[in-house]
């Protein structure tokens, strides 16, 4: 599912004009953006959460040539299932 | 921040009622889990990708005893953020 296809779907489950429906899609993940970009947790009952994670720099070699590089600090959203989309997902197995 | 910051957000940018916003939340992240149930990835382009991950059935060992275990196969969630929000998020 594209986001294309997955506006539209909002669009007829909320019974939302498909304008309406673009703008409520991009407000929910431009603020669960700008709050991974401010370092905030975002957590969603049932649905899961989003964290950010820091890594340190260190010094990183390539395999092939041996070179040595500097890998730089990085910062990874990280998300975890919620209880019951876990729970719903190994209904089947 | 929790879905009640993105309820405020929608009665405040787009103006809608509170319960029509509530509702929007919810179906937006109901949608994403029907998706995900029916084996769907959801793709959203500038946000990431969410998709499950089959598990095989595999031996593990708790690392304090080392006693082994059989862990069971299983689906997981795997979420893959895209490079922009990456690069927001490293600016």
């Amino acid at each position: 599912m594209t986001k294309m296809e997955f506006i539209h779907n909002i669009a007829e489950k909320s019974n939302l004009p498909k304008k309406d429906a673009t703008l409520v899609v991009n407000t929910i993940f431009n603020k669960m953006t700008d709050a991974l970009v401010k370092g905030d947790r975002i957590e969603i009952r049932g649905f899961g959460s989003f964290s950010v994670k820091s890594y340190e720099g260190y010094e990183g070699k390539n395999p092939k040539t041996h070179k040595s590089i500097i890998v730089q600090p990085k910062k990874k959203p990280i998300f975890k299932v919620g209880k019951d989309l876990k729970d719903r997902i190994n209904t089947k197995l | 921040m929790t879905k009640n910051d993105l309820i405020i957000e929608i009665v405040e940018n787009i103006g809608y009622s509170r319960v029509e916003a509530q509702k929007m939340v919810d179906d937006f992240f109901e949608e994403i889990k029907d998706a995900l149930i029916r084996d769907k990835q959801v793709k959203i382009s500038g946000f990431g990708i969410f998709e499950i991950a089959h598990k095989k059935e595999r031996i593990g060992r708790n690392p304090k005893n080392k006693v082994e275990a059989t862990i069971k196969a299983r689906n997981v969630v795997k979420f893959r953020p895209s490079n922009k929000l990456k690069e927001k998020i490293n600016y």
